[in-house]
């Protein structure tokens, strides 16, 4: 699975899971802290639909933290403020840089995905109990 | 003399400071940043846009900070945010992954989907509900649940303009993915470009935007006033790509809203017979669910790129640098700050004419 879907993932499902994940292995990886957690900025790039080009609808908070082992970076970013979270998303990114613990990780993202399915599932449920159905406006 | 006025402006000035930041907790019981959060979810939503900073949290403090005073509480915000590095850019992001939430147009009311109509006060009495002066634990009515029939992705729901591209109605520019400008790094220049023209507009205070916005659809630019195509609200997800070759980094989920403003045509328009034949945008994008502002930006995005001679809402020096909440309160809220000097002098002036005119 790519960064782009697990990290999606973890991050809006997975708190702690993610954070259980790093506890449990932690001590079974060597590794170094080479910045944060801290707190920093994201500019957000926007496509207009008006003319198809590109603006900066403003800066969103993030925490970001960053691990090393060995010539490997792990990388931990998640909005808002949470020291604790983007510790977890940094180990995780780098023991899937490392290719370790594999299978642990396949396991949480298949108990995520069905946390996901279900989230959107009921979420859009929701919504669309507020869809407007003009043929039974005169019921 | 003036060491003294000096030693006694401090006192003063630290006891006035005191006697603010008291006054919230004398006249009543404090409350939890995370109440504010939670209950003010729409002056949250201001506050970021204005503030062009999207944080709930520190949004919330702000607004405890600034006793709910929304001009203040967008200046900590800018403040605050002028504190912290920016780390990154994120990569292009584009409305048409948002999970929408509500959707809905005034022109068409056949949408594909359908018109989703999501969390709104629009169609509620405006009167007041006492039952909310009594404290409640959760939501007192869960909705009624009843089979709607559908077979579309909430978070890849296809934007109306989509629609009326396949017809022909609409034609879509060719991508264009030049590098914005960012005014908050380099002062805009007139005449402005289109990046820094929706930018100060999607940070502009909303009562300037929407009353601007206003004038102009009242008779001062447009003919007729503009039909809104599509307003979307939602969750958009954002990434960010940190160059390591591991792809791109999702790093939340933010709300925004979205107007396409289906715009008539003004009246020095230089358009072909063809072009008249299609529909024209006018464009607004903001922070968490601010749907007026965002349909007042459109408006002012149609009036700028298409300025009609002698109208104020066509100037774009005149819109961008006088609705930005931080410049145009903190201009106006200086002048009650001393001017001693500069006002003496007005005064001697004045003085020395009447000896004069004895």
């Amino acid at each position: 699975m790519k960064r782009k879907e697990w990290s999606a993932l973890i991050a809006r499902y997975g708190r702690d899971e993610a954070i259980e994940f790093f506890e449990t292995h932690k001590n079974d990886l060597d590794f170094e802290v080479i910045s944060g957690p801290e707190l920093g900025l994201t500019m957000v790039k926007m496509r207009e639909h008006a003319q198809n080009s590109l603006f900066y609808i403003g800066e969103v908070l993030i925490t970001e933290t960053k691990i090393r082992s060995g010539q490997t970076v792990g990388v931990g970013l998640i909005k808002g403020e949470d020291e604790t979270f983007s510790l977890a998303l940094s180990f995780i990114d780098l023991v899937n840089k490392c290719s370790e613990f594999t299978e642990e990780f396949n396991m949480m993202i298949e108990k995520l995905s069905a946390i996901e399915d279900e989230n959107v599932k009921e979420r859009t449920e929701r919504i669309l109990q507020t869809k407007v159905s003009f043929d039974m406006m005169n019921d | 003399m003036g060491y003294v006025a000096v030693k006694g402006g401090a006192h003063a000035i630290n006891n006035s400071v005191l006697l603010y930041k008291n006054r919230r907790l004398e006249e009543g019981i404090d409350i939890e940043v995370e109440k504010i959060k939670t209950n003010m979810r729409q002056l949250i939503n201001q506050v970021m846009s204005e503030a062009s900073f999207y944080d709930r949290d520190t949004a919330a403090l702000a607004i405890k900070q600034a006793e709910g005073n929304m001009e203040e509480a967008v200046f900590l915000m800018r403040a605050h945010r002028s504190t912290l590095p920016r780390l990154y850019y994120s990569t292009i992001t584009d409305t048409r992954d948002m999970f929408v939430e509500r959707r809905i147009s005034a022109s068409f009311k056949d949408i594909p989907g359908g018109q989703i109509l999501g969390a709104s006060p629009d169609f509620t009495h405006r009167l007041l509900d006492d039952s909310l002066k009594e404290l409640s634990e959760g939501p007192l009515e869960d909705i009624s649940y009843k089979e709607v029939g559908y077979n579309y992705k909430l978070y890849k729901l296809p934007k109306v303009i989509d629609y009326l591209e396949k017809e022909g109605l609409f034609v879509r520019d060719e991508e264009n993915n030049d590098e914005p400008d960012d005014i908050t790094k380099k002062s805009i220049e007139f005449p402005s470009t289109r990046s820094q023209r929706l930018q100060a507009l999607t940070r502009g205070q909303t009562g300037a935007v929407t009353s601007l916005g206003y004038a102009e659809i009242r008779g001062y630019g447009f003919t007729s006033h503009p039909n809104i195509g599509e307003c979307r609200v939602g969750q958009q997800p954002v990434f960010v790509d940190i160059d390591d070759e591991y792809g791109e980094y999702f790093i939340g989920d933010f709300e925004m809203t979205e107007i396409d403003g289906f715009m008539p045509d003004v009246a020095d328009d230089q358009t072909t017979a063809d072009e008249d034949m299609l529909i024209k945008i006018g464009y607004g994008l903001v922070f968490g669910q601010n749907e007026t502002k965002a349909i007042a930006m459109s408006v002012l995005d149609y009036s700028l790129e298409h300025p009609i001679d002698g109208v104020p809402t066509s100037d774009d020096e005149f819109i961008m640098f006088h609705i930005d909440s931080v410049e145009s309160t903190g201009f106006i809220s200086h002048l009650k700050l001393p001017h001693y000097v500069t006002f003496q002098s007005k005064l001697d002036r004045m003085r020395q004419g009447r000896e004069d005119q004895k």
